[in-house]
């Protein structure tokens, strides 16, 4: 998707505060994120990165004890004009246009996230009634267009049907085609193949790409699988503990990690092409956000850790090459040696 | 009846569990769901026998049902302890509980599998006590052993579930099923519901206490690189049926059913300049209480001919130990997961 380079999406320092009864926990700790059109950004991390939150944010999806505590979402709207959405109220009208129709959203459940005493059509009829300003007839008509685009056979049988009459893969067909019937400029798709087998996780992958390349559409790919990530995505960010820790192609990423914990992490993985090798696990667990470690907040795994930086300041984003920013004090040579020749 | 060897656990010969499919106001039997459908294969000493297919496919029923967790409605399972073989197909009673230390299961879902109620130590312990098998300081002294084997703190031993991590609870549940000193466990999806960094080293452990115990493991998941990983055979499994069973490298260098195959082309490979050259599987799995005739993956199958719809293939040995239940095998080419684009 290069040539056109238009930016729909950026966000600048966005966090995320919880305020919980043992404590508040910063679950988003300051991250940027950049979105072209039609670009799919990954956002891979562990449980606990703080990955699902940062994207709730995003559309303001966040239970009440949650709160935008800093930051800018600027949106580019279909208009041309620039909104920030961490300014907009939650219930506020402008949010409810962006959320399901500027910018929509599908889960990890398939088996939950539809209502079961409603229609399959029903909320894809909803959606696009509510976003597009059409009447029923002619909703319907773009929910059997949709369901057929999805890949779901006979849509005129299946749009009457009630959702434990479909299999989880058809569900999460039916998710999507409910994303889409607002025309969204974005699609946040949290973990959607999770809960699927990897043969119906192919299917939904491929069809993802085909209506990213049909309609211009972005979509931000959350996931913990890192060759899900290596499959789908250009650009990929890896979070760690509310951090955004390394951002580059996803080619920068999977064959040239920097970040020490994203190569830890591709080590972890079990890989068809190195059968007998031992695994590599990453040392220790992540540490709870209550007690988020100073510093860089790998530091207490991670094997190469300098004593006396990397447990006292959070490392810069470093630019290792044009596309690639790792957040680590074992490029800080590199930094300062850029930083005397821009001088 | 078999004889004892050195080497068998378990012989597990034409296992077949039916659940009956009941409705209406008077629960009337209206059908049968053949979840395991003669299902045969053998697993040794010291080795671990992968189990892979889709959800649905009755991988778990096949685990539950040789642990008796479910009866069985057919078939046998003959189970070797010390001199002695047992059909546990049949068994019941004394019989049954008498063997149960031998044979235990780790759980998918360390969060739900442990009692919040009950201290570490006795999760750990409660195998040792229920069998009757020791107690006092030498009850203690195996909960440590183990609980440093699966290396877990032992100083933790008196605190509650609730105070660990999803990995240290894995190792709690690995410890429990292990501390009876059982020859067989069933492992399934174990690995499933942890993260990357966690499973690798949950995945690990297994391995080093398999070398130390010499415990054999039916290991079940979806995920086919883990399976890979860890197992020494594999089995594939498809709508209540096996339909090919290997040596773990050459099943996925060489698939020989057509199924395989496609199950190793959907694996999203770790290198973005691969990209996924995948066999699309044509619609979805049909409902096992109404199998396809013939081949049971004729409905999906690319290469499908007119044999495939009314003769159902043999379970049949190709190569030796090598076992597919395919018309074509010997003549179709087959892609595995290593081939390059």
């Amino acid at each position: 998707m290069s040539g056109s380079t238009e930016r729909i999406l950026k966000v600048r320092d966005l966090g995320v505060t919880f305020h919980t009864s043992d404590g508040d926990v910063r679950a988003v700790d300051g991250i940027d994120l950049n979105v072209d059109r039609g670009q799919i950004v990954g956002l891979v991390g562990e449980s606990g990165s703080g990955k699902s939150v940062c994207t709730r944010a995003l559309i303001k999806l966040l239970p009440s004890t949650a709160k935008i505590d800093s930051g800018t979402v600027m949106e580019l709207t279909t208009g041309g004009g620039v909104v920030d959405i961490a300014q907009i109220g939650r219930r506020d009208r402008r949010m409810n246009q962006i959320r399901g129709g500027e910018i929509a959203m599908i889960f990890q459940e398939p088996m939950s996230s539809l209502a079961p005493t409603y229609r399959v059509g029903n909320p894809i009829v909803e959606a696009a009634r509510l976003h597009r300003d059409l009447t029923k007839q002619e909703a319907r008509h773009v929910a059997l267009d949709l369901l057929e685009r999805v890949g779901i056979s006979e849509p005129s049988r299946r749009i009457d049907q009630y959702p434990f009459e479909l299999s989880g893969g058809m569900r999460q067909r039916v998710m999507i085609a409910v994303a889409l019937a607002s025309q969204p400029r974005l699609l946040i798709a949290d973990e959607p193949t999770t809960a699927l087998d990897v043969t119906i996780q192919a299917q939904i992958l491929d069809l993802l790409r085909e209506l990213r390349d049909e309609f211009e559409m972005s979509i931000i790919f959350i996931t913990h699988d890192l060759g899900v990530i290596s499959q789908i995505a250009d650009d990929v960010a890896v979070m760690y503990l509310g951090k955004i820790v390394e951002t580059g192609t996803v080619h920068d990423i999977i064959t040239d990690p920097e970040h020490p914990y994203t190569s830890k992490l591709l080590d972890a993985i079990p890989r068809l092409d190195r059968l007998n090798e031992r695994l590599s696990a990453i040392p220790g667990d992540i540490p709870s956000p209550l007690a988020r470690p100073p510093g860089c907040p790998f530091h207490t795994r991670c094997e190469q850790a300098i004593a006396g930086r990397c447990e006292v300041t959070m490392p810069d984003p470093i630019a290792v090459s044009a596309s690639h920013l790792v957040s680590c004090h074992l490029h800080d040579k590199e930094a300062e040696a850029a930083s005397a020749t821009a001088n | 009846m078999p004889q004892p060897t050195d080497t068998r656990i378990l012989d597990v010969e034409g296992l077949e569990v039916h659940f009956a499919q009941r409705a209406g106001m008077f629960n009337r039997e209206v059908g049968t769901v053949r979840a395991v459908d003669g299902v045969s294969f053998t697993i040794d000493k010291n080795e671990t026998l992968g189990l892979v297919g889709e959800s649905g496919s009755g991988k778990t029923t096949i685990g539950r049902s040789i642990l008796r967790a479910l009866d069985p409605t057919g078939g046998r399972v003959d189970f070797h302890v010390g001199n002695e073989v047992v059909d546990l197909a049949t068994l019941s009673g004394k019989g049954l509980r008498s063997i149960r230390q031998h044979m235990q299961m780790i759980f998918q879902d360390p969060y739900s599998s442990l009692n919040p109620r009950m201290t570490v130590r006795d999760i750990i312990a409660e195998p040792l006590i229920v069998n009757k098998l020791c107690k006092g300081d030498e009850l203690e002294e195996r909960v440590r052993d183990i609980a440093l084997q699966c290396k877990l703190n032992v100083e933790h031993l008196r605190r509650y579930p609730h105070a660990f991590s999803g990995g240290q609870r894995q190792r709690i549940g690995i410890a429990r099923a292990l501390v009876t000193n059982p020859s067989f466990v069933v492992a399934d999806e174990s690995v499933s519901a942890l993260d990357v960094s966690i499973q690798a080293e949950i995945l690990n452990l297994l391995g080093d206490l398999q070398d130390q115990l010499g415990v054999a493991i039916l290991f079940i998941a979806h995920d086919l690189s883990v399976v890979a990983h860890l197992s020494h055979r594999v089995a594939v499994m498809y709508l209540g049926q096996l339909v090919e069973l290997a040596e773990t490298g050459q099943m996925f260098s060489r698939p020989r059913h057509p199924y395989t195959e496609a199950l190793l082309s959907a694996i999203p490979a770790i290198d973005p300049s691969r990209g996924m050259r995948r066999i699309p599987l044509l619609g979805e799995m049909p409902s096992a209480s109404e199998p396809p005739s013939g081949c049971r993956f004729h409905t999906r199958c690319p290469y499908a001919e007119d044999r495939c719809h009314t003769d159902e293939p043999e379970w049949r040995e190709i190569e030796p130990g090598r076992m597919v239940r395919c018309h074509f095998s010997d003549t179709l080419e087959l892609r595995g997961a290593d081939d390059s684009a």
